[in-house]
């Protein structure tokens, strides 16, 4: 009886929702992190200016999925500042900016800097390699080699390309990203 | 350890390139967005070099392909980012991206219209419909206007001490020498160089005059005919300030300048007036410099300026090491600068230098070890400053003694004349410059004999951020009400005015002058103080100044000096920096109004204002348009 309640109460919040999941976004400057927020949000392409702070919005990407994004600058001395924002996070979001192949090892270090913090120990990490519309954008495959994702064992991790412009790919990453979250908090249970 | 230390070090050098970065955004040239023109630039865009507002920022983030931006505040750059930014800006980025527009057929969106701004940014970036392929040369102009900016500044602090203590010497001798530094100013040859351009022999008369005018006052008088004849265009033009009569009777308008500086803005166009007629040549070489001066003078028009300017530059050097003393301590040594050789030298350097081009901010950083120097600079065309000047110094040293003490100031030259004087004698250097340039720069070496004077002149514009810098220094001894009205009433209208309509050609080059000033050499001369001014002014003023010079003097023909112009400066660049002006002039526009000067104490503001304001008006906008 009780587990049948408990199952009961598992679906009514796969439903529902249940609270939203706290989401966190970072990457580099310039990576698209705002642009993806609001592409998912609004679904509309807006203009941004480089964020000083941080951005959060609730977005619901697909049915029954509810996220708290936080969306956090990512130029290099609002980096140290990330750390402030792990506590309870349940899913990060890396965005990576796949044409810039300059920065892809800056990126690799950030991403790894995040992922060896106590505080996100176990979370799971989808990257988005944003920009696929430009014609030297890294392919999804690459970017996965290149941020050293194929060495992480620690955690799941998921890689989709994407171009938040136009959108495509991001609700494949957030469903991603939901499937990871919830499986991530059975697991914890 | 190893690491902590590491990490120290790092912070150490962004704190070094913050700094660096901060006053690289607020040189005359970069202090705007570069894209709308906002004052304030936040981010740099890495991709152009460029100083750049946020929202600008966000929008050159998108488009394609996406250029690099980082904020000024928020990111760390690398020596090499920041070599980068030094070899651009956004003077460079005009002449680049920019190279091309013509902002009557296109003008420039208005800030407050995004989707106006991106298009035209997708223009400028993606198309790159005015695009021109930067060269070396200017990439190594651009360097050294940022680097002559941020070097100057500590050279400047120590002239402004020097005024301080010397300031009373320095009114002495204005007093006594009035009379030959009015004459100077007429050697602002600034007028033959309108006459020149109708036609190229004339010019030569004015070269052949220069020569005389060192030999004698022979060529005093011919300048007067000249000086006659433009005046009488200039001043026409001007109106205000009959001081073209002045032109004629440079002199005596000199007496009246005392008298009518004190007055105002009119006078200052007198000075410019006189400015015009080459006496102050004559004059200056008749008076001590003579010698030097005539050989400076001679120099140019003989042989490539180089040598000579080398040799004159020692000299000048030297004297002006002398100059710094004598403004320090002894108005004799004032009579040294009369020697202005080393003004003369000062312009031979530049020649030499080619500085302009290069690093007329090089030469003036050398010079710059004295305040004076920039002065100096000035000197050349200052020289005339120092033999006008005894004039010039005079008004120099009303600069000092106004500076230090108001009281004096009211002497013969009040402190606004002295301001005053100082514009028209930038103006006037300018033209002395070109007067030199007219001697060497007509018959040799055209293009860097030209720099070499333009640069002189420029100098003069320096001598002008000198006075900027000096005003700064005294600023509360001048009174700020004294130095804003003169500023912006008189030098503005008139001198501009004059300038501009004198020489059609040479308007150009004096609009440009103008133009430029404001919005960045006058603005830098004025926000650095001293020696960041003088460098700026000497690049952009060379730039401008220069190539009319070059134009007018070398080629006299008025095409000429409007193709210089182009290379110097775009005419494109030059709309965008009106619009900038204008701009500008707004923002400064009341403080130009007279009530801002007070408040606005620090001196480099109103000082810009001012100069901007004139500038812009009278100016170049018209004689451009």
């Amino acid at each position: 009886m009780g587990s049948l309640l408990a199952k009961l109460a598992d679906v009514m919040q796969s439903f529902s929702g249940g609270p939203p999941s706290r989401i966190l976004m970072l990457g580099l400057d310039a990576a698209g992190k705002t642009t993806v927020l609001y592409k998912v949000k609004l679904n509309e392409k807006v203009s941004t200016i480089p964020t000083i702070g941080f951005n959060v919005e609730e977005v619901s990407p697909c049915k029954g999925v509810s996220f708290t994004v936080w969306d956090v600058g990512g130029q290099d001395k609002l980096r140290p500042l990330w750390k402030v924002y792990f506590q309870n996070t349940e899913g990060l979001i890396y965005v990576v900016d796949s044409n810039d192949r300059e920065r892809i090892n800056e990126a690799r270090d950030e991403l790894s800097n995040i992922l060896d913090d106590d505080e996100m120990r176990g979370v799971p990490v989808v990257v988005l390699a944003n920009k696929q519309d430009l014609p030297y954008a890294m392919n999804t495959s690459e970017v996965a080699d290149r941020m050293g994702l194929t060495k992480l064992t620690d955690r799941k991790w998921f890689v989709q390309g994407a171009c938040a412009t136009n959108g495509a790919g991001l609700f494949e990453g957030m469903k991603e990203m939901a499937r990871l979250t919830k499986e991530n908090k059975k697991n914890y249970r | 350890m190893s690491s902590t230390k590491m990490a120290s070090s790092k912070r150490k050098q962004d704190e070094k390139h913050l700094k660096m970065l901060r006053e690289m955004a607020a040189l005359p040239h970069n202090k705007q967005c570069f894209d709308c023109h906002q004052r304030g630039p936040t981010y740099v865009n890495m991709t152009a070099g460029s100083f750049v507002c946020t929202s600008c920022s966000g929008i050159l983030r998108g488009i394609n392909p996406p250029h690099r931006v980082k904020s000024i505040s928020m990111t760390s750059f690398t020596p090499d980012e920041m070599e980068f930014l030094k070899c651009h800006g956004n003077d460079l980025c005009r002449k680049v991206y920019l190279g091309l527009y013509d902002s009557r057929s296109c003008p420039e969106p208005d800030a407050r219209e995004e989707q106006k701004v991106k298009d035209f940014m997708v223009q400028k970036y993606e198309r790159k419909r005015f695009y021109v392929a930067p060269t070396e040369a200017m990439k190594e102009e651009a360097r050294h206007m940022n680097e002559a900016a941020m070097n100057k500044q500590p050279q400047t602090k120590p002239l402004k001490s020097l005024l301080g203590n010397n300031t009373t010497p320095l009114v002495v001798q204005n007093q006594a020498q009035p009379a030959k530094p009015q004459t100077t100013p007429g050697p602002i040859t600034v007028p033959t160089p309108t006459q020149p351009t109708p036609t190229p022999k004339q010019d030569l008369s004015f070269q052949s005059p220069g020569q005389q005018s060192q030999s004698s006052q022979s060529s005093g008088s011919t300048t007067m005919d000249l000086l006659g004849d433009l005046g009488g265009d200039p001043f026409a033009s001007s109106a205000p300030p009959p001081a073209p009569s002045s032109g004629g009777g440079g002199f005596a308008d000199f007496s009246n300048f005392n008298s009518q500086f004190t007055a105002p803005a009119q006078t200052s166009l007198p000075f410019q007036s006189s400015g015009n007629t080459l006496f102050p040549m004559g004059s200056s070489a008749q008076d001590k410099p003579p010698t030097t001066a005539n050989g400076v003078f001679s120099t140019p028009q003989s042989t490539p300026a180089s040598t000579p300017a080398s040799s004159a530059a020692q000299q000048g050097g030297d004297k002006y090491a002398s100059l710094a003393d004598l403004f320090s301590s002894d108005p004799v040594a004032t009579t040294q600068p009369s020697p202005s050789v080393g003004w003369t030298g000062g312009s031979g350097d530049n020649g030499s230098a080619l500085n302009w081009g290069s690093g007329g901010g090089g030469s003036w950083d050398g010079s710059g070890v004295k305040n004076t120097p920039a002065p100096a600079q000035t000197p050349t065309t200052a020289v005339s400053w120092n033999s006008q000047p005894n004039a010039a110094a005079n008004t120099g040293f009303n600069w000092n003694t106004s500076s230090t003490t108001n009281a004096t100031s009211s002497n013969a030259f009040p402190n606004a004349a002295s301001q005053r004087v100082g514009n028209p004698g930038n103006p006037f250097i300018s033209s002395a410059s070109g007067a030199n340039p007219f001697g060497g720069g007509s018959t040799t070496v055209p293009a860097q004999p030209a720099m070499g004077p333009a640069s002189n002149p420029f100098g003069g514009a320096g001598s002008q951020s000198l006075f900027g810098g000096q005003t700064q220094p005294t600023q509360a001894g001048f009174g700020q009400p004294a130095m804003a009205p003169g500023f912006g009433q008189q030098p503005p209208a008139t001198s501009m005015g004059g300038f501009a309509q004198p020489q059609t050609s040479a308007a150009g080059g004096f609009g440009q002058f103008g133009a430029v000033p404001p919005s960045s050499g006058m603005g830098g001369a004025p926000q650095q103080q001293g020696g960041t001014n003088f460098g700026q002014f000497g690049m952009q003023n060379g730039g401008g100044n220069v190539a009319p010079a070059a134009g007018g003097f070398g080629a006299f023909s008025q095409p000429q000096t409007m193709s210089n112009f182009g290379n110097a400066m775009p005419p494109g660049h030059f709309d965008n920096k009106m619009a900038g002006m204008s701009i500008q002039q707004q923002g400064f526009g009341p403080a130009a109004g007279g009530a801002g000067w007070g408040q606005p104490a620090p001196t480099a503001n109103p000082f810009m204002s001012a100069a901007s304001q004139p500038v812009a008006p009278s100016s170049s906008s018209n004689p451009f348009l």
